[in-house]
């Protein structure tokens, strides 16, 4: 059995999503994944111990293109979205230094 | 007013043959479809972005396209001039897909979706683009980031989800067709509580290129039509190996609208599942179903009773996976390249990508993830097992009606419980129709037919002979009017 989920673990996985939560949502979701971590620990009933695991349902591996070359977009198409355009590249606030 | 008159209550099939008759034009169908819009989507909220001046341009073309060339014209566009419905998570060239988000909500997309451009080029007319649970993150629609959609059997209830603006829009004759997308009961689910047929076809039947991307593992595009034979129609149109996705199979696609013309529902064995009858069942969903059983029966085809694994095993690694591919797949908006930036994210996004990171983190992985992938395998041995005594699995598509506006907020799980009996097919990503099969409490219940891999024609040609046999299909809601 899953023991509860602490506020602390809340913070460090908002911190590895990049997510930056309320109060509040901190509290609900320590709360919540309490709650889905009983859902998932069901699985425990069944016995995986010579299971392989499946991750692609209709048994695809290893489909390359056939090397001809793919049209791309172009450097207007694809900074059309961008929330800022230096010279044509994708703006971003500066790596090092980051606050 | 006889709204029998008005071109949008056509199914997809008798406006072709209208229009190739020119008995209807383009013009007309895409006005009546607006009217309809004009009139009630202001209160069911089905649409999130309506294109009129470009359909009407559009049907223009078509129009002068049929008069020149005849007939003749459908066969390079088999659904030259017919309006349809977008779920507004399909890419669109130039126009918004937000997929019912707001830190979407400027998105132009450079570039088309698979589905969207072959049904370009078959012809069909996009109208606009339809409400969806946010990221399709959502069973009822009311996770929408702009506003929920209501069902129009009933105002004060969800129309399901994700693909709830799609499903109203056909429900309520707003377009002839709709397309949606599923990952574990985001097309069965709205289909049924809003009394339509939805398709799911296989994963990897239809290209995922251009989709906004939920869980990469199972979405299937598919579709919402007012008939299985609509489906069959489309399906032909939108299947097939995409060089964009690399998923897609190349096991040939089938023309499953001639396929199920002539489909023979003799000898066919249709798996009834003990373990998705022992769960609680609403008793009119109960009833309309084992209805729908011997109305098979009736027509020749064989019913046996299997074991399947117990369904609820299917939430546990359906919420694993889901939430894992979720918190990769949210992770590429870095509101660098387009979208806002991430503290724009509604609740149900953060609780999905926390869930996932925390799952596949450190310490967890073989716990969760890993278990969750083995006990996939065992979800395939099962069907596999049962699909070498039956041709195709039924059984209820959603253990009840459609419930009322909020409930999604009462449970974490809300979604994840509705769709137990839409999971474990969806994992194992095989293929799905649901049809209408009765009312309960004056709403609409649907049973589902799952078939094996690739088994379109199965589920579809049976599903055929359902309907041909029945009419559930053929009431739609009344929405205030006599």
């Amino acid at each position: 059995m899953q023991a509860a989920v602490t506020h602390e673990t809340v913070q460090k996985v908002a911190k590895l999503c990049n997510l930056t939560l309320t109060q509040e949502e901190i509290s609900k979701f320590s709360i919540f994944f309490t709650d889905t971590l009983k859902y998932m620990d069901m699985l425990g009933e069944l016995d995986t111990s010579k299971i392989k695991e499946t991750y692609q349902v209709t048994g695809l591996t290893n489909i390359f293109q056939n090397g001809d070359s793919v049209k791309s977009l172009s450097v207007e198409q694809a900074l059309s979205n961008a929330s800022e355009n230096i010279n044509n590249y994708f703006g971003t606030k500066a790596v090092f230094d980051r606050k | 007013m006889n709204n029998t008159k008005n071109t949008n209550y056509l199914t997809l099939l008798d406006s072709i043959t209208k229009l190739k008759s020119g008995e209807i034009s383009s013009t007309q169908l895409v006005e009546d479809c607006f009217s309809q819009i004009e009139r009630f989507d202001p209160e069911l909220k089905a649409f999130i972005y309506l294109q009129k001046a470009t359909a009407l341009k559009e049907a223009e073309l078509a129009d002068k396209k049929i008069k020149n060339q005849g007939v003749g014209a459908f066969s390079t566009q088999p659904l030259l001039g017919i309006p349809y419905a977008c779920k507004d998570n399909f890419s669109t060239l130039g126009v918004q897909t937000t997929a019912s988000s707001s830190i979407l909500k400027n998105y132009i997309p450079p570039f088309e979706s698979t589905v969207t451009k072959k049904l370009k080029d078959a012809g069909a007319i996009m109208l606009g683009k339809t409400n969806m649970d946010a990221f399709a993150h959502g069973s009822s629609t009311e996770n929408s980031d702009f506003f929920p959609t209501k069902n129009p059997w009933d105002k004060t209830r969800v129309p399901g989800g994700s693909s709830g603006g799609s499903a109203v829009a056909v429900a309520s004759n707003m377009c002839i067709f709709a397309i949606g997308s599923e990952t574990a009961g985001s097309i069965r689910g709205p289909a049924v509580w809003c009394g339509v047929t939805g398709l799911k076809p296989t994963y990897g039947r239809v290209s995922r290129y251009g989709v906004v991307a939920m869980a990469s593992s199972t979405d299937s595009p598919g579709l919402i039509t007012k008939s299985v034979m609509d489906s069959a129609q489309v399906l032909s149109l939108i299947a097939g190996k995409d060089e964009f996705d690399a998923t897609t199979s190349p096991e040939k696609p089938s023309d499953y609208f001639s396929q199920i013309l002539d489909f023979n529902i003799k000898g066919m064995k249709i798996g009834i599942p003990k373990s998705y009858f022992t769960l609680e069942l609403e008793d009119g969903v109960r009833l309309s179903v084992e209805g729908a059983i011997k109305k098979l029966e009736d027509l020749g085809a064989t019913i046996v009773e299997i074991d399947l694994l117990d369904p609820k095993y299917s939430i546990g690694v359906y919420t694993i996976l889901q939430r894992s591919e979720v918190s990769s797949n949210l992770a590429r908006l870095d509101g660098i390249r387009y979208g806002g930036p991430r503290t724009q994210f509604g609740f149900e996004a953060k609780k999905r990508m926390m869930l996932g990171a925390y799952v596949l983190s450190a310490g967890y992985y073989d716990q969760y993830y890993a278990k969750a992938q083995k006990v996939r395998t065992l979800i395939l041995e099962d069907f596999n097992n049962a699909y070498k005594k039956v041709d195709v699995i039924l059984g209820p598509t959603m253990p009840g009606i459609a419930p009322e506006l909020g409930a999604a907020d009462a449970s974490p799980l809300f979604g994840e419980l509705a769709d137990i009996l839409q999971e474990p097919s969806s994992i194992a990503g095989l293929c799905a129709v649901t049809v209408p099969c009765g009312f309960s409490q004056g709403l609409p219940v649907g049973f589902q037919l799952i078939g094996n891999y690739f088994d379109e024609n199965k589920v579809l040609g049976i599903s055929y002979v359902y309907q041909q046999h029945t009419d559930f299909h053929t009431k739609f809601p009344t929405m205030g009017e006599k």
